[in-house]
């Protein structure tokens, strides 16, 4: 496993910024020494990171903590968050602190950081600083969730980007790159690594790479927190899935280690939790388990060793609640895909890379303060499986027997099985056993290929039927929205197609339409909104029936199945593909 | 400087929190109270209220093993 450090002195919390570069040091540790500005402005801490790096330390520039006196009355502007400013504005802060950084340091920063910096603002600071080649670009899943959390006043949006280093798109920061020439140049990692369980399912700062964040979570009692290790090793355990490569980075302000409103104990509390990460770092690096990077270190390995069209992959479990869920993350240049096992193995997550969405934040961006990649389904902020009232985005698969029909989503599976192919991963799930109330029982066995082009494909295996010859109809069911945030967009404008024996189309009006057809080879939505087509195929010949459901307004979305009646042994397939509409 | 950093001790509401939702608690005297919710409670009461937050974490004391 690859480990970046990162510090960041700040003048009110700056001994605990040594504090921080101490503990690295005596354990032999590397880190990268990200300035922010505020710290520009102290002779005190510039001839500190002087003496750093003339010692061969490593020094970049942090772009979040940007207020201070100097700070306003230089530019008139009093925002951190470097992301949201107008195109012009982010020019100017840019200049402005790396004119500084320039003069201090007769050189140019060696990495560049913020808690999210957009497309504009990579491509300015390329500009400005064409030699940099690594920078901290954005926060995994932070959005809707920190939102609420931080009482709706914390505004960085970032769902649906990767979880771990990637080449950034020139028109959208947290899109990887379908190739070379759409690339920014320049190795994006994100800030922090998550825990890819409860990152999605709640608050990303709470569960994180972050010691202060998991205190804050309250994942540990007392001095005590196995936590923070037991994260360090779900990074490392991803080795075994992704020819040996495991990321991980850790860059805690030092406001954290210090008296925080959000720790509810002692600052020794959280300076001995922090301290103990860095241990085990140092312990598992004798091993020969671990190794620290610095950031323009670790792009150069990255640009080395991991090509820009390398799929990714993160089996993550659940270490906190012993719930023993688990979820299954891919990551290529066309899409990101999660499946989720407790709910038989569908897909709780869905994001279209290959469509190729532009964004950029700020003032001046039809986004605004929206960076987030859009969804095709996201389960957790767009209901899921039916509680209340309807259902919502999400994949399952239906089985009717008779007048009865069961949803994959009630069989809680707790493992999966995933294995690398020369086509790409294929994910099995366990078997999923479901009993009909007549006493049928049939064994569905389901399995994943994820391959190139943003195509998923989906086997639906009947293993076994209780009753020999019994017959039962599987459903492949994909109900998809689009959005960027919990609530829901304007659906209108979306075109529902079935196509097979007949070929038929809706225009999407919030009108409970269905479309269908027999012998089905493909039914799909075109989303105008987002230029991106989804679409589920029938393999292995046509399926018996097609179908493209409308919503309505309480019920926002679309719903697309293919089903074929078998008997045991037999299987149903399809795959889900994502395409650029335009 | 955010007005409660006069008269807080740095505890946040339990009930927000149990919602995932952070709120530094006021002080009035010797209560503690929430300006987002309806909790009230002394330092001791506050502290005593967070161990059902931690309760829910079954794997709080344990050193799991990955992979
Ligand atoms: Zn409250």
């Amino acid at each position: 496993m690859i480990v970046n450090i990162l510090h960041r002195p700040v003048p009110e919390h700056y001994e605990f910024f040594r504090m921080q570069q101490e503990w690295a040091e005596n354990l032999g540790l590397k880190t990268t020494v990200m300035a922010t500005y505020p710290s520009l402005q102290k002779p005190e801490i510039i001839e500190y990171l002087k003496d750093w790096i003339g010692r061969g330390g490593e020094l970049g520039i942090y772009f979040t903590e940007l207020r201070c006196p100097e700070f306003m009355e230089k530019t008139g502007l009093e925002m951190d968050a470097v992301w949201l400013y107008a195109t012009d504005e982010k020019r100017r802060i840019f200049e402005l602190v790396v004119g500084e950084f320039r003069e201090h340091f007769g050189r140019d920063p060696d990495a560049l950081a913020g808690y999210h910096l957009d497309a504009v603002s990579l491509g300015i600071l390329k500009e400005l600083c064409p030699a940099v080649d690594i920078a901290v670009v954005g926060c995994f899943e932070e959005g809707v969730r920190v939102f609420h959390g931080c009482n709706h006043s914390w505004y960085l949006f970032n769902e649906g980007m990767p979880w771990n280093p990637w080449y950034p798109a020139k028109d959208n920061a947290l899109r990887p790159a379908a190739n070379e020439e759409d690339a920014l140049g320049i190795v994006a990692v994100p800030h922090l690594s998550r825990d890819m369980v409860l990152a999605y399912e709640g608050r990303d700062d709470f569960w994180a790479s972050h010691p202060g964040d998991v205190m804050r979570g309250m994942g540990y009692e007392g001095e005590e927190c196995p936590y923070n290790l037991n994260l360090v090793d779900q990074y490392l355990a991803q080795e075994k899935y992704n020819g040996g490569f495991s990321y991980y980075n850790v860059f805690v302000g030092p406001g954290w280690i210090t008296h925080n409103m959000n720790i509810d104990d002692p600052p020794e509390v959280a300076q001995k939790l922090h301290r103990e990460q860095y241990e085990y770092f140092a312990e598992l690096r004798s091993q020969g388990r671990l190794t620290d990077m610095t950031l323009t270190e670790f792009a150069k390995w990255f640009r080395e060793h991991r090509p820009i069209e390398m799929p990714e992959v993160f089996l993550a479990s659940d270490i906190l609640y012993g719930s023993k869920k688990k979820y299954f993350w891919y990551k290529d240049t066309d899409m990101r895909v999660l499946v989720d096992m407790a709910q038989g193995g569908s897909i709780g997550d869905l994001r279209a890379y290959n469509a190729r969405v532009a964004a950029f934040t700020g003032s001046d961006s039809p986004n605004l303060d929206i960076g987030i990649y859009p969804y095709l389904i996201q389960s957790q902020h767009r209901t899921g499986v039916a509680n209340h009232a309807f259902d919502g985005a999400r994949t399952t698969l239906e089985v009717t027997h008779g007048e009865e029909t069961l949803d994959l989503c009630a069989c809680r599976l707790l493992d999966a099985d995933l294995a690398q192919n020369e086509d790409g991963y294929h994910l099995q799930v366990p078997p999923a056993r479901l009993r009909f109330s007549d006493g049928l029982e049939v064994t569905i066995e389901t399995g994943y290929d994820f391959l190139p082009g943003g195509r998923v494909e989906v086997t639906r295996k009947l293993a076994e039927v209780s009753r020999k010859d019994a017959r039962v109809t599987l459903r492949e069911y994909v109900k998809g929205s689009y959005g960027w945030t919990e609530y829901p967009e304007d659906m209108h404008g979306i075109v529902l197609r079935v196509s097979g024996e007949s070929e038929e189309s809706l225009t999407y009006d919030y009108r409970t339409r269905i479309i269908r057809t027999e012998a089905a080879t493909e039914v799909a939505a075109v989303v105008p909104q987002i230029e991106t087509e989804l679409r589920l195929s029938s393999l292995d010949g046509p399926a018996d029936l097609g179908e493209a459901r409308e919503g309505h307004l309480f019920s926002p979305f679309y719903t697309l199945t293919m089903e074929k009646t078998l008997g045991a042994g037999e299987s149903l397939k399809t795959c889900l593909s994502m395409h650029r509409t335009s | 400087m955010p007005i409660y950093a006069q008269n807080v001790l740095g505890l946040r509401c339990p009930v927000c929190l149990a919602r995932e939702i952070d709120v530094v608690l006021y002080v009035d005297g010797e209560e503690y109270y929430c300006i987002k919710c309806g909790y009230t409670g002394t330092e001791a009461e506050t502290r005593e209220a967070y161990k059902p937050i931690r309760g829910k974490f079954k794997l709080l004391r344990t050193r799991v093993k990955s992979g």
